[in-house]
């Protein structure tokens, strides 16, 4: 899977997460960008990446993103 | 045959699903819905059911986009068609929000795999035209000129809607459905783009993975 | 020793000059960490040899962890070093309780004679334990590097500063300002000395004076009317605020006068209009500890169950962070009511996100003075439950205000002056919320008048504040 796939189909899932069509993904967006994404909806919105990707992230993993360009990465090296 | 051409109502919306669904399955046994969300036919039947109850304007699912025939007081053939963006938002949008509403946060997340791939075969159609998105005419009540009569009725209601006569008319079919497309050509729609999506994605998700886009370029008046 | 006591500023003067006459970075850390046990070696002897221990323990688990050969070893050593990390903390606050509640089942031995009634918590012990945890946790998943230096890592977990009530530092900050401590600069000495005024001033004239009414009220509300209670009760979270406020403006002030930046640790809480946003501006140290080595594990644990996950999540980490706060029944039902609180006000956030109703901070789309009238209140209803003796208790006075409102008991000077007091304060950081342009009082550009100003509140404190003794902190009990 390359960058441009797994944007493609991270995109939907935010939209469906933060409830808000207009979101737009790109490496440097961060969850100070994107209105409701905080430490409730964080976690709900990575199992629901797991779910869709069908990949599993660890703790850690998810500790250690910065921005949705981590987040592409990490998604890119389980695919 | 003694027919009448009104307005759905509420009645009727078990009838416009199946004629979605219908439609949707184009010919084949694939239901997009089905594949898309991971809901079964019975579901979709569900969903379908009450987003055509809360009647959201100028989409697909619209119930007042819907003109239905009826022959003794049973539906018989009905039509659906909408003005794109009359109030500024794409019938994809509006459709999109009222999947959003009543599908369950599983059933979106399912679908985002093909949400790319969806987009690709998918017609930006221009502002302020009109888009037929179904046609259906009941076994028994075929070889009457009736989805004609349908559409014909149906461009009137929507033209005298937006004061205009001239206005661009469009429809999107899959490009499998080939008695579809005659049956367009018949009342003067032409063919005038296709897209294809050869992607393995989407492979047992659509009816056909190729798209055309026809545009209405001259009433016949037989 | 506290931040209070009368030789605390002569001290600290002769310690920064020593300080800065130093040049050498080794030569400096030393003495901060000299001074640090020194200062914490004059409250308690005993209470040292505790600190050591944790600090020796966690050198022993990071090390340990960072030269584990392989994974199975190293999730042991951590699993180990935690457990023993958490002990000394376990053992001081809670095997006392733990043994009367047993006791009162099983009769092993008179109330009276309690064989554990020589425990007493040591003061800093829940600080400086959340501290260590938390440097093990992120040496184990590799957020920092394993500090080889112990005598660094005493001192990050001794600094005086914080040693007593927090701010519940990270060895990502703290650690590497150790190794690289910045030359004199009077702008630190300045910006120090405006925080530590100001902090003495919340402290000692607002929670001080607010706090003489408050206990008078509490620990004896037979004698008081319902609308006294209620005053009271409506009084004691501005009292914690400037109470534990105050102590953290201290600390960070003197870690600006060694050039040393800590984080902080209230950011106007008062003014927040959701829960949620209370929790991120109210002992924002001690929630962002919890948030990360407990409610993001769990709500990792729980994340396929969507929402209800979160609600578990918010629900459990509330609750330890009541019992935290000590061993008393009235601290769960305080957790509770927090986890209780912000359960409500995720599901309204979720379920409007999910209608797809714009996002709105304020839930319930009203002027967001309601919304932080509305937050204000719930806090202080909770804070009723942390204050009163026991739960029996904070009924009766709940009761008491519903029951018998009477007139409030105002005829107290101490309450007048805190009061007025209160005002300044919450109007200074009205001023800074709403209004960057600093046109108050204190901070005006005027200088002759800043400095009257300054000089009055110096005055204030010096005369108003109770100086001198060795002043108790809330959160000196936590």
């Amino acid at each position: 899977m390359n960058k441009t796939e797994v944007i493609s189909q991270l995109t939907p899932i935010f939209q469906i997460v933060f409830n808000n069509p207009e979101i737009q993904i790109s490496e440097n967006l961060t969850a100070n960008d994107v209105k409701g994404w905080n430490s409730l909806t964080h976690m709900i919105l990575m199992s629901n990446i797991e779910e869709s990707f069908k990949i599993k992230f660890s703790l850690r993993e998810i500790n250690k993103m910065q921005n949705v360009g981590d987040l592409i990465s990490l998604i890119e090296s389980k695919k | 045959m003694n027919i009448e051409i009104r307005k759905a109502s509420e009645k009727e919306v078990p009838f416009l699903v199946r004629t979605i669904i219908d439609a949707e399955k184009s010919g084949t046994s694939i239901l997009p819905y089905e594949k898309i969300f991971g809901l079964s036919e019975d579901e979709t039947e569900n969903i379908l059911n009450s987003i055509l109850k809360q009647n959201e304007e100028d989409c697909e699912l619209s119930m007042d986009a819907f003109l239905v025939a009826f022959h003794d007081n049973k539906p018989i053939g009905a039509v659906s068609a909408w003005i794109e963006a009359l109030n500024d938002v794409s019938s994809s949008v509006i459709k999109g929000n009222l999947l959003r509403q009543h599908l369950s946060m599983k059933n979106l997340i399912n679908a985002s795999k093909y949400w790319q791939n969806l987009q690709e075969v998918h017609f930006d159609i221009p502002v302020k035209s009109i888009q037929i998105g179904l046609v259906y005419v009941a076994e028994e009540a075929r070889g009457n000129r009736l989805a004609e009569k349908l559409i014909k009725q149906q461009l009137e209601v929507l033209q005298k809607k937006i004061n205009q006569k001239e206005e661009k008319v469009f429809v999107q079919v899959y490009h499998n459905n080939l008695s579809a497309i005659k049956a367009y050509n018949r009342i003067g729609f032409e063919i005038i783009e296709t897209k294809e999506n050869l992607d393995k994605n989407l492979l047992g998700v659509l009816p056909d993975t190729k798209k055309v886009l026809m545009q209405l370029i001259n009433i016949k008046n037989e | 020793m506290t931040f209070t006591s009368v030789l605390f500023l002569p001290y600290l003067v002769v310690f920064l000059i020593l300080f800065y006459l130093l040049k050498q970075n080794t030569l400096r850390w030393l003495l901060l960490l000299g001074a640090s046990i020194a200062f914490y070696l004059n409250i308690h002897l005993g209470f040292t040899l505790i600190l050591f221990l944790v600090s020796i323990i966690t050198y022993l688990t990071s090390i340990g962890i960072k030269n584990s050969k392989n994974e199975k070893s190293r999730v042991n050593t951590f699993r180990i070093g935690i457990f023993l990390t958490i002990l000394p903390l376990l053992v001081s606050k809670y095997l006392l309780t733990l043994f009367k509640l047993l006791n009162d089942y099983f009769y092993f031995t008179e109330q009276s004679d309690n064989p554990l009634s020589w425990i007493i918590l040591p003061v800093g012990i829940s600080f400086y334990t959340f501290m260590a945890l938390g440097y093990i946790i992120d040496v184990y998943n590799e957020e920092i590097e394993a500090e080889p230096n112990y005598g660094k890592l005493l001192l990050f977990l001794s600094f005086f500063p914080l040693v007593l009530s927090g701010p519940i530092e990270r060895g990502k900050n703290l650690l590497i300002q150790f190794s690289n401590l910045p030359k004199f600069d009077f702008h630190f000495i300045n910006q120090g000395i405006k925080l530590m005024i100001w902090g003495y001033f919340m402290k000692l004239v607002v929670a001080d004076r607010l706090g003489l009414y408050i206990d008078l009220v509490y620990s004896n509300p037979n004698n008081y009317s319902g609308s006294s209670i209620a005053l009271a009760a409506i009084l004691y979270p501005f009292q914690v605020y400037a109470d534990l406020g105050g102590y953290s403006l201290i600390t960070i002030g003197v870690g600006q006068l060694l050039g040393i930046k800590i984080i902080p640790n209230f950011n106007r809480p008062f003014f927040a209009s959701t829960m949620a946003e209370f929790w991120r501006r109210w002992h924002m140290s001690l929630i962002n500890w919890f948030n990360k080595y407990l409610y993001t594990p769990l709500s990792y644990e729980f994340r396929k169950l969507g929402i209800y996950g979160i609600l578990i999540s918010l629900m459990i980490t509330f609750i330890v962070s009541g019992i935290w706060h000590g061993a008393n029944l009235t601290f769960i039902v305080w957790g509770i009511l927090q986890g209780l609180f912000l359960s409500i006000e995720a599901t309204m956030l979720y379920l409007k996100q999910k209608k797809g109703t714009e996002l709105n901070s304020n839930y319930f789309k009203l002027p967001a003075i309601f919304g932080m009238a509305l937050t204000f209140f719930l806090f202080a209803i909770s804070q009723v439950f942390a204050r009163a003796e026991s739960v029996p208790n904070a009924i009766f006075l709940f009761k008491k205000i519903f029951s018998n409102l009477g007139m409030p008991y105002i005829s107290s000077i101490s309450l007048l002056v805190g009061l007025l007091a209160l005002f300044m304060l919450l109007s200074y950081d009205f001023m800074l919320e709403f209004n960057k342009k600093r046109i108050l009082l204190y901070l005006n550009k005027y200088k002759p008048l800043k400095y009257f100003i300054l000089s009055l509140i110096i005055y204030s404190i010096l005369t108003i504040g109770n100086t001198g003794s060795e002043g108790k902190f809330i959160y000196f009990n936590f």
